[in-house]
């Protein structure tokens, strides 16, 4: 139960009612799993839509690196889920990846318009609301200068990119990171290295 | 790698965390409530493998329910017991309403309290010679 405590000590969400009548030692440990959970989403998110320039299946790749850590890992200490989780979202990136190769672009227009089932699929109403963050003209400095980013992030190899967003966005160390790649730490310092040279390279104009 | 090369890296390494960093926080509204809906899926699956609290009590439970059952199985049905025990109520009850019963009891017990004998078998030979007219009849 200790292995928790680290976790525990950042801000504390509250469960749902539904998950009350667990045991204590699930209820801690579902706790825990929340928190860090809550703590890799957005980042795991941003690699994953990176990787794949799509947010629907960024949302499927996170959802189910999610679900395989959960089912998998979750017995494992808390302190190895950051790199565990990581390593698993590659692979789902890598799945989907896959699976996109496989379907055509018909089915994949006739499955977002109408669903898997045939039937029209409803707008989330969240797509609806507005914004309430202003757009001046520096955020379309900055969008445009974070388009940039990505299109050249997505454009490196897939272990340059990992070396580079696992170092960069997650703010891993070296030695996590490698753990996360699956690779020697000496690895990840020549991938890093590659990407960074390729993006200063391909990203001047934006940053002078 | 030159000392202003080395400073220009930093300085782009800094930039593009900050960059990325903000994207992450500012996902947007619909985003961010689709990997909400993702995190509680996972935590869901996770809370089923675990026992419930109140599935601590089932071995109890089910215990309980398995005596209970046999309690039940092999308890006495009334319905049965009645139908067993009915012919000999019935008699003992008939004796019971005869009023005069009681009284043609002691009559036939002697002074000193035995069995007449010889009533009883003038009782059956009367018995009989009855019997035996009403079939010549």
């Amino acid at each position: 139960m200790n292995r928790f405590a680290t976790l525990l000590v950042e801000p504390a969400s509250l469960l749902p009612p539904r998950y009350f009548d667990l045991p204590e030692s699930t209820k801690l440990s579902t706790r825990a799993l929340e928190s860090f959970l809550a703590s890799v989403e957005a980042k795991a998110f941003r690699m994953a839509q990176i990787a794949l320039r799509h947010d629907e299946d960024a949302l499927d790749a996170v959802q189910d690196a999610m679900l395989r850590l959960v089912r998998r890992y979750s017995q494992r200490p808390a302190a190895e889920w950051r790199p565990l989780f990581y390593r698993i979202l590659e692979n789902c990136v890598r799945d989907v990846q896959r699976r996109r190769s496989v379907r055509g672009r018909v089915f994949t227009w006739y499955q977002r318009a109408f669903g898997e089932d045939g039937t029209e699929v409803e707008a989330d109403p969240l797509e609806r609301v507005r914004d309430p963050s202003p757009h001046p003209a520096t955020q379309a400095q900055i969008d445009q200068t974070l388009e940039a980013l990505d299109a050249a992030l997505a454009r490196l190899p897939a272990r340059q990119r990992q070396a580079f967003l696992l170092r960069n966005l997650e703010g891993l160390d070296v030695a996590a990171t490698a753990l996360a790649m699956g690779c020697s730490e000496g690895s990840v310092k020549t991938h890093y290295f590659r990407a960074l040279h390729t993006l200063r390279e391909e990203l001047g104009e934006y940053w002078s | 790698m030159s000392e202003q090369q080395d400073r220009e890296s930093t300085e782009f390494v800094r930039r593009t965390e900050e960059l990325l960093a903000r994207s992450a926080q500012q996902l947007p509204a619909r985003i961010r409530s689709r990997l909400t809906r993702a995190r509680y899926a996972a935590l869901d699956q996770h809370a089923a493998g675990a026992p419930r609290r109140w599935a601590r009590w089932l071995p109890a439970g089910a215990a309980a329910a398995m005596v209970l059952a046999v309690l039940i199985v092999q308890a006495p049905r009334p319905g049965a017991e009645l139908a067993h025990g009915s012919a000999g109520s019935n008699e003992d009850i008939e004796m019971l309403a005869d009023s005069g019963a009681y009284a043609l009891a002691q009559d036939q017990l002697s002074q000193d309290g035995e069995v007449d004998y010889e009533f009883y078998d003038w009782a059956v030979s009367t018995e009989r010679e009855e019997r035996g007219g009403e079939t010549g009849s």
